[in-house]
């Protein structure tokens, strides 16, 4: 992990984990449906199962765009924010390959 | 910004590095008009928040399942334990060093690392029956409408 800028708030970070955890989250996260469900993995999904639910279909997906949106992990810098130090694991990125929401349609 | 070969290349390498929490997550963020693919989470349970209310706080359907579970051999099973280290949500724990992980269905979130994980063919993900299957919301309309009147129930 790079070194953290001195103007980035620890008292912020702190405040977005107990935010997440004690307050805020429970309104976003818990009304069923959640706002994100997980797709198994790819390599174990059998092609009827894809055509159940082809929003599992992360292979689909890539092919859908030309373009993607990459971001760090936002957890590991919030971590360093935090409380200094973060984990070990050996990319920075956390695997979060989006679209951009610039090209999605607006919402209704 | 990263073109659709880079994605897939980049995609592949943290695949490959076996840490993989849950390799991927549809869902309605962003304005997506229907239900599709927004990322993956290689992360761990040291840093990630959400991951952690998921887990931890009182959040338990932080993240939604998905549609599949674990069904486990134990005459396979060796007792290696890797599922046990995969699982970021406590759905296969070791009671002993020389016991086999006992499986829990209640925790498992269907995402497949501990199969993946598993060398022995002792794990595989079958289909939910019909009865436990959870119908994703096909626009984002309905999805909003679903979580509407799951707050006005909750009152």
């Amino acid at each position: 992990m790079e070194d953290v800028p001195e103007s980035e708030s620890t008292d912020f970070a702190r405040t977005y984990e107990q935010y997440v955890i004690e307050g805020g989250g429970e309104k976003v996260f818990c009304p069923r449906p959640g706002p994100q469900g997980v797709i198994p993995y790819p390599r174990l999904a059998q092609a009827e199962w894809l055509k159940r639910e082809p929003h599992n279909d992360i292979d689909a997906h890539f092919q859908r765009h030309d373009r993607f949106l990459v971001m760090d992990c936002v957890c590991k810098r919030q971590k360093v924010y935090a409380h200094g130090k973060s984990c070990a694991l050996p990319s920075k990125r956390c695997g979060f390959i989006g679209m951009p929401p610039a090209v999605r349609s607006p919402r209704p | 910004m990263i073109t659709r070969e880079e994605a897939i290349k980049l995609w592949n390498e943290l695949d490959a590095m076996g840490t993989m929490v849950i390799e991927g997550f549809y869902g309605f963020t962003l304005g997506a008009e229907e239900p599709q693919f927004v990322g993956g989470c290689h992360c761990c349970g040291c840093c990630c928040t959400i991951l952690n209310a998921a887990r931890l706080a009182p959040l338990a359907e932080t993240i939604q399942r998905s549609n599949y579970r674990v069904v486990k051999d134990h005459d396979r099973c060796t007792n290696c334990k890797e599922c046990v280290r995969r699982c970021q949500f406590f759905a296969h724990t070791s009671e002993a060093p020389d016991e086999k992980p006992v499986y829990h269905r209640e925790k498992c979130v269907g995402c497949g690392a501990c199969v993946m994980g598993c060398k022995f063919d002792a794990l595989h993900l079958e289909p939910v029956s019909e009865d436990e299957w959870f119908h994703v919301p096909s626009s984002f309309q309905e999805w909003e409408e679903r979580r509407l009147e799951y707050l006005a129930a909750q009152k």
